[in-house]
């Protein structure tokens, strides 16, 4: 490594000891260090992490698997349709595909561990956590919601294992210590999507604005972009890392390096950086033996990224790694952290603190059902119950317990030993009765001095008791939440991938309607074919028919000439009549024939009689 | 040798012509915000055309940090040699700024559109000799320099803007590329323009001419151009000044083909290729929008044309011709308001079913009970009637 990382000496001679302290402390161990870059493509945030670390730590968009000194994983990924899966996206697969590149990438959480070596032997674990394709989708909208969900998922793992009974001693602390936000070098000032990102992070994480590739801009243009950035951060109240926050803190005298030396950096904020992993000798004007720089190059000159003129890189880096490393981590866990915790705690015994059937019953509180939703209002019942007699001293009730829980991770100890001799559940009862009454003492001081001693001495157990329900349920409230959380986003997913499936579901079903008309119609056509032989062959039954009737009547004619012959020549009435009686039955049953074929037949029949 | 008729001259009193009316060009610059699109106009023409954004004024205005697409023109006319051409620029601030840029094309593109309406519309007027005319003759889109390759959005407006107009892509801000990194960004674009059948304007070749079908075969070997603005005059050495951008670390001179392809563009746009992108408006995609529009409308007369037949045998009512639909029934905001609606609408029906469902069986059990207890009332009767006739037999 041929940069050492120049750490201001200011800083490490400064008043306040204690990082120094830890900073030795932390030598052996080494220092863990989690930061994250985000900001649209092409900004140039892989180019100034390797530039950061001087060697190839991430790769470039669309870069074959390089390798690359740390390994890479993706932590999170949606996409922006909501049915991909991480594995086909373009982002985790990096391979360029001019055919797919019109759809939307989505946005994936990628990290990157590597530990560094310092010259005095110190070692950095570096964490670093990428955002590939922030920026990049038509509604960006799912970019911070992913960021934010992971950076309070931090937060969250931090908390459950900090009210945990036993911890584990493997615990990684995931923390993001610093989020550098790369701004888009447009020339104009922010963005909308640059302001609400940064608004909507800067919660859960210390924002520190950097411009990234400064080297589209002359001197003026970039002292312009600068004072716009400034304007617009102050106008939408966007709270940045401010180097300047805790100048008051200071003695004006004796920090006076450390004063400068934040004003100055207040001064330069946002940074503007260009960055390159290109080195290229150069040799010094005077004829001085040849340097070895980290530059771009262009046709029409070398940009020198450690040049402090226009380019604040190796400012940033002395400040992120360096002398600000400490000062970032206490700030990310003294302040974002405890508010994070603070408002955390508040909803979580806040929320059921409704649950008026349960507070009827306060010894129920006391069955630990591990695990469970009944975990809830059992915390809820100790707020409920500090809240009904102290009334408007809840939330300070509230904020004691918790500096008390963050602050002596030791007193806990003793605690759990004490709760369990406190076996009985009665005299438990009476502790949160004296409880509540002595915190009605502390708060309105009225009570006489010598029972202040004995309150002081009773209330301690049942802030334990307090302690140990905090301890004991707040981890499961958050893992619940969180898993309510994640059951809705798999609901949401599910749906869409439900939508998905009923649209081709209608397809499929559209077409096979389609078929089944399609089908019809053709029944139709062979009905129609069929009718048409039908009806020839009735035709032709017809011709038959009427056959057969012309050849009846001709009979009947014959007949009918026959017996006249015969009237005619008959004299003798009686056989005759018997021959009438015979052919008018004769007749009557041609009749009855004639009857069964068609009415008009009947009539023509009766006119020939 | 006999005199020459004169049909020479022809080309001459045509120059005449054009000299003395001038010539009207268009041109378009879109692209995100803070690209260069401005700089890049005040370079093309060597002059303050176009007024910077007032960052007060953005302040102002900026009050939602939510931005919508305009449409801002500039009129000017430039004289040179005293040759007048009526130039539009038509500008889009705001595209791409927000953070759903969903639909942030749709006013770029129906501007487009609207400019060949109205074109036509007047050329279907009886007078017509003061046609306004502000149809895009070309299209500049400005590509950020990430030096990946393009994104969604991009590719979304590019192919709008390539069935409508002379679409010509250039890479914005090109001195943050060093060489290498511009070439394999221009190999990327070129091959996604392919891919995602983007068709961009490319100049003839004029095969009999080979100093101009060599000219033409340079320019569209440097698709997409990549180009630098600038508009301050640079001492580049002593005595010499030329436009460029002073850095530290050097200049960047714009009129250096080494630097970028801004010369290349200005000849594209300007010197060699500025009638056939106007010929091309009028006869590619003027025609283009005249047919299909035209289609439309026919089909539309069609319809009407029934109508009145059917309507033959009363009183012949020409309908008021509703030619003029409200265009942009399409619109998508107001789509997806509509779907919301009827996501609404379709809930509230279901769960009104659900009522009346949850009612018809509470009405049908109601109904069940009620005639089994009548079964059992009758049946109790009857017991009842059994045992009155019993107790009569008895008696008896």
């Amino acid at each position: 490594m041929d940069q050492s990382y120049t750490f201001n000496v200011s800083s490490s001679n400064g008043q306040h000891s204690s990082p120094i302290i830890n900073y030795r402390k932390d030598a052996k161990k080494g220092v863990k260090f989690t930061f994250m870059v985000v900001g649209e493509s092409g900004t140039g945030k892989t180019t100034f992490i390797n530039a950061l670390l001087n060697k190839k730590v991430l790769n470039h968009r669309y870069e074959s698997t390089a390798h690359t000194a740390g390994e890479t994983k993706t932590l999170a990924f949606t996409s922006a349709k909501s049915v991909a899966l991480p594995n086909t996206s373009i982002l985790t697969r990096n391979e360029f595909n001019a055919r797919t590149i019109h759809e939307e990438p989505g946005i994936a959480l990628t990290e990157t561990q590597i530990e560094i070596l310092d010259d005095d032997n110190m070692k950095l674990f570096l964490n670093i956590i990428d955002t590939p394709g922030f920026g990049e989708n038509l509604n960006n909208e799912i970019c911070f919601v992913e960021i934010e969900n992971y950076l309070k998922q931090q937060f969250d793992l931090v908390l459950a294992e900090e009210t945990r009974i036993k911890r584990n001693p493997r615990f990684v602390d995931t923390r993001v210590h610093v989020m550098l936000y790369f701004i888009t070098p447009t020339g104009h000032g922010l963005r909308e999507i640059d302001i609400q990102c940064m608004k909507r992070l800067s919660k859960y994480v210390n924002i520190i604005p950097v411009i990234g590739k400064a080297d589209s801009f002359t001197s003026d243009e970039l002292q312009f972009f600068k004072q716009q950035i400034r304007i617009d951060i102050e106008k939408f109240n966007i709270p940045t890392f401010q180097f300047d926050s805790f100048l008051n803190e200071y003695d004006e005298e004796e920090d006076y390096d450390l004063i400068q030396e934040s004003k100055f950096l207040a001064s330069l904020q946002p940074f503007a950086v260009v960055c390159s992993e290109d080195t290229f000798e150069v040799s010094d004007g005077a004829g001085g033996k040849p340097k070895i720089v980290t530059a771009r190059q262009y046709p029409w000159g070398l940009v020198d990224i450690n040049d402090t003129r226009y380019s604040d890189f190796s400012i940033l880096r002395s400040v992120l790694l360096g002398s600000h490393l400490q000062d970032l981590k206490d700030l990310t866990h003294d302040f974002l952290y405890e508010t994070y915790r603070t408002e955390r705690l508040t909803k979580v015994t806040g929320d059921a603190g409704f649950d008026d059937d349960l507070t009827e019953q306060p010894t129920e509180t006391h069955d630990h059902t591990l695990g469970t939703r009944h975990e809830i209002p059992s915390l809820s019942n100790l707020a409920q119950l500090t809240d009904s007699s102290t009334n408007g001293d809840f939330a300070r009730e509230i904020a004691d317990s918790h500096s008390i829980t963050s602050t002596s991770s030791s007193l806990k100890k003793p605690s759990m030993l004490l709760d369990d001799e406190v076996t009985p559940q009665s005299p438990r009862l009476r502790n949160v009765n004296s409880f509540t009454s002595s915190s009605s003492t502390v708060s309105f001081d009225t009570e006489k001095q010598q029972n202040n001693n004995q309150f002081k001495r009773l209330s301690i157990g049942p802030q334990r008791n307090q302690l140990r329900q905090l301890s004991e349920t707040v981890p499961y409230v958050i893992r619940h939440e969180r898993n309510l959380e994640r059951q809705a986003k798999l609901e949401e997913m599910e749906m869409a991938s439900a939508k998905e499936l009923a649209h081709r579901a209608a397809m499929l079903e559209r077409k096979a309607a389609e078929l089944k008309a399609k089908e019809r119609e053709l029944m139709r056509q062979l009905e129609e074919a069929r009718e048409i032989e039908r009806k020839k062959e009735q035709a032709e039954r017809q011709r038959a028919e009427a056959e057969r009737q012309r050849e009846e009547a001709e009979r009947i004619k014959q007949a009918e000439a026959e017996r006249v012959e015969e009237e005619d020549e008959q004299e003798d009435p009686e056989p005759n009549v018997i021959e009438v009686h015979d052919e008018s039955y004769e007749d009557s049953q041609e009749h009855h024939i004639e009857k069964d074929t068609t009415i008009t037949d009947l009539h023509s029949i009766v006119s020939q009689h | 040798m006999p005199e020459p008729v004169g049909i020479t001259s022809l080309p001459d009193q045509r120059y005449k012509i054009v000299s003395k009316e001038g010539a009207t060009f268009t041109i378009m610059v879109a692209g995100e915000s803070g690209l260069g699109k401005t700089t890049f106009i005040n370079t093309l023409f060597q002059t303050s055309l176009k007024p910077h954004q007032d960052p007060t004024e953005r302040h102002n205005k900026f009050q939602s940090a939510q931005e919508t697409v305009e449409i801002g023109i500039v009129r000017a006319i430039l004289e040179e040699k005293n040759f007048k051409i009526r130039l539009n620029i038509i500008d889009t601030p705001g595209f791409g700024n927000n953070v759903n840029n969903n639909d942030s094309w749709t006013p770029i593109i129906d501007f487009i559109d609207d400019q060949h309406e109205s074109y036509m519309k007047q050329e279907r007027q009886p007078l017509r000799t003061n046609k306004k005319d502000l149809r895009v003759h070309a299209c500049l889109y400005f590509i950020r320099p990430t030096g990946h390759s393009l994104k969604p959005l991009d590719i979304e407006i590019m192919q709008r803007l390539s069935t409508r107009v002379n679409l010509i892509p250039v890479i914005a801000k090109a001195d943050t590329l060093s060489p290498a990194e511009l070439d394999t960004f221009k190999t990327r674009i070129r091959e996604i323009i392919e891919a995602q059948d983007i068709n961009i304007y490319t100049p003839p070749l004029e095969l009999d001419d080979p100093a101009s079908a060599e000219h033409a075969k340079q320019l569209i070997e440097s698709m997409p151009f990549a180009i630098i603005g600038a508009e301050e005059e640079i001492e580049i050495s002593p005595g010499k000044f030329s436009r460029g951008r002073k850095y530290p670390w050097g200049v960047v001179e714009v009129e250096n083909d080494e630097h970028c392809d801004f010369k290349k563009l200005r000849s594209l746009l300007l010197r060699t290729n500025m009638l056939d992108l106007v010929l091309s408006t009028n006869e590619i995609h003027f025609e283009n929008f005249r047919s299909t529009k035209l289609g439309a409308d026919e089909e539309e007369n069609e319809d009407e044309l029934k109508e009145e037949l059917t309507n033959e045998k009363g009183e012949v009512v020409k309908k008021p011709s509703i030619t003029k639909k409200p265009r942009r029934l399409h619109n998508p905001k107001f789509k997806e308001e509509e779907d919301q609606l009827k996501k609404f609408f379709t809930e509230q029906v279901k769960a009104e079913e659900q009522r009346f469902r949850q009612w018809e069986t509470n009405i049908i059990n109601e109904r069940n009970r009620l005639n089994q207890d009548l079964e059992e009332m009758q049946l109790k009767l009857k017991n009842l009637e059994e045992q009155i006739k019993k107790l009569q037999l008895a008696k008896r």
